[in-house]
């Protein structure tokens, strides 16, 4: 599984799960999703347990609280990591 | 040369590794190590000119943060709050992270990754009331003059405990909180006059009026390492019975003990969103059971609302089903299920050691505590103590920090973590 295929199915979890607006102008798949208000503890969760779910992996404490997983890509590129695609 | 700076009152140990007592004094360099760290431990001991063993608990109920001091040293302290009165940005402070044990300089045990916890089953109480037991009685046998109180709700989890609290130590008395907003009295102080009176234990009396309670709002800030409201109202209610035991005990040479029956609720995922004024509070991810169990149990990493509350007052608390825990993971999936899940695993852990009314009564949240108006959760809601507040205001405590740097600090119910290490020691903890 590729980084964009990861990004496609985790921005199709958030918008069904936070029922975040197709037509949504600020939201993208580099907006920082804690910093926009689109993603909060509980919502993290959630998606934590989406991650581990679709795709095997358990985010690590190094991963989870970097910068990068503030986002989208960010997030699917730890996942691709963690698979070991890079 | 480099060094361990540590700044303010350390959580300290009580820390069981399923056969003995773990104390600081225990918690040297250079001396054996123990297999594992339950209950509690955030210490960092060690001479003036070190080396210093660094240590927290598995669940990291005891809290340890740093940052780099100028010269390659290590600071540390229990609340962030101290390392941002040294001049550090809260940006540049780190968790320790939790089940952590290593020398500085000289590096951890060689240990192996924790496997995963069997499922029994059936639910293990003989297991479960055998570790509180052994716990209760090594502490009692090291601080056989120590003066002790327990925290009682009239709940099933704070009720065990008190129970158990009653048989190792003779002299306890128990400490009940109630929010008086002018209306009757709540139905967990009722409750609570009720187990005490019939585990024969005196019952001291924490009660605070709403301006009351919202003065210990900065302390709760500061203390409890956390802004999130659920465990801002649960550290309210904590600051009020620590005042109560403080005014009460007058011996500022020792740290009375206070035991508690907090963590069965994230054991056993007993949490419930509550609804006040229309509005929901309190809402938990949707998640099954055991992975919401995982998430929550995964989440004592963050808010020191007990240990570190309660220590604002000099006061050391205890959490005895901390060193359950692997007993209590290992309870079956389909029992977390059971709506009745908690009563029936007390009934076999406590049995007719509790008054029966306790099995019947209806759960009450102690941040709520039953009371008319919705308790702690009502008071701030009304007084415009939302969320927003919380946030606004732990940063002005913490130095000023960017309402964004929160999310990098919390994340997930974890805080920003990394393994201390001191300049030039290149040494791979454990």
């Amino acid at each position: 599984m590729n980084q964009g295929e990861v990004a496609g199915s985790l921005e199709t979890f958030l918008r069904e799960s936070f029922a975040i607006s197709p037509t949504d102008p600020n939201f993208g798949r580099e907006v920082d999703l804690f910093d926009g208000g689109y993603v909060d503890s509980v919502g993290l969760a959630e998606t934590l347990a989406f991650v581990e779910e679709e795709f095997g992996v358990s985010m690590p404490d190094d991963e989870l609280l970097s910068d990068d997983f503030a986002t989208i890509d960010g997030m699917a590129r730890a996942v691709v990591r963690l698979l070991g695609g890079s | 040369m480099t060094g361990v700076r540590v700044h303010g009152r350390l959580d300290g140990a009580l820390a069981w590794d399923g056969e003995r007592l773990w104390r600081d004094a225990d918690l040297q360099p250079r001396r054996e190590w123990p297999a594992t760290l339950d209950g509690l431990a955030g210490s960092a001991e060690g001479p003036p000119g070190g080396p210093w063993r660094i240590a927290r608990d598995r669940l990291g109920l005891g809290k340890l943060f740093w940052a780099p001091g100028s010269s390659g040293d290590v600071e540390l302290a229990s609340l962030p709050v101290r390392l941002v009165e040294q001049g550090h940005a809260l940006a540049d402070i780190r968790a320790v992270p939790r089940d952590f044990l290593s020398d500085l300089p000289g590096g951890g045990p060689a240990r192996s990754p924790r496997e995963e916890v069997e499922r029994a089953a059936e639910p293990p109480a003989a297991a479960i009331r055998a570790a509180l037991d052994a716990y209760l009685a090594a502490i009692a046998r090291a601080y056989p003059s120590r003066a002790v109180y327990v925290c009682l709700s009239g709940g099933l989890d704070s009720s065990g405990i008190a129970s158990l609290v009653c048989d190792h130590f003779p002299a306890a008395v128990a400490v009940s909180f109630e929010l008086d907003r002018g209306g009757r009295q709540s139905d967990d102080r009722l409750a609570a006059e009720r187990v005490a009176s019939e585990l024969g234990l005196p019952l001291l009396e924490a009660t605070a009026d709403g301006d009351e309670l919202l003065g210990y709002l900065d302390a709760v800030l500061a203390n409890g390492a956390d802004w999130r409201d659920f465990n801002v109202h649960a550290g309210l209610v904590n600051a009020c019975l620590a005042a109560t035991i403080r005014t009460a005990e007058q011996t500022p040479d020792t740290a009375p003990l206070v035991f508690t029956g907090d963590l069965a609720n994230e054991f056993l995922v007993d949490y419930h969103a509550e609804t006040y004024a229309g509005v929901t509070h309190y809402r938990l991810p949707r998640l099954a059971p055991a992975a919401l169990r995982s998430g929550l149990v995964e989440g004592l990493d963050t808010s020191h609302r007990e240990v570190g509350v309660f220590g604002g007052w000099a006061l050391s608390v205890v959490q005895p089903y901390a060193v359950a825990v692997d007993a209590y993971m290992s309870i079956p999936e389909q029992f977390l299920e059971l709506p009745d899940r908690k009563e029936r695993l007390c009934r076999e852990v406590f049995g007719e050691r509790l008054p029966g009314f306790v099995y019947e009564r209806p759960k009450a949240r102690a941040q709520t505590g039953g009371a008319e108006g919705g308790g702690v959760l009502g008071l701030c809601v009304d007084e415009g103590i939302d969320g927003q507040w919380l946030r606004r205001r732990f940063c002005k405590l913490h130095g000023g920090a960017p309402e964004a740097e929160l999310g990098r600090f919390i994340r997930a119910g974890r805080y920003r973590s990394a393994a201390p290490l001191l300049e030039g020691d290149a040494d791979e903890p454990g």
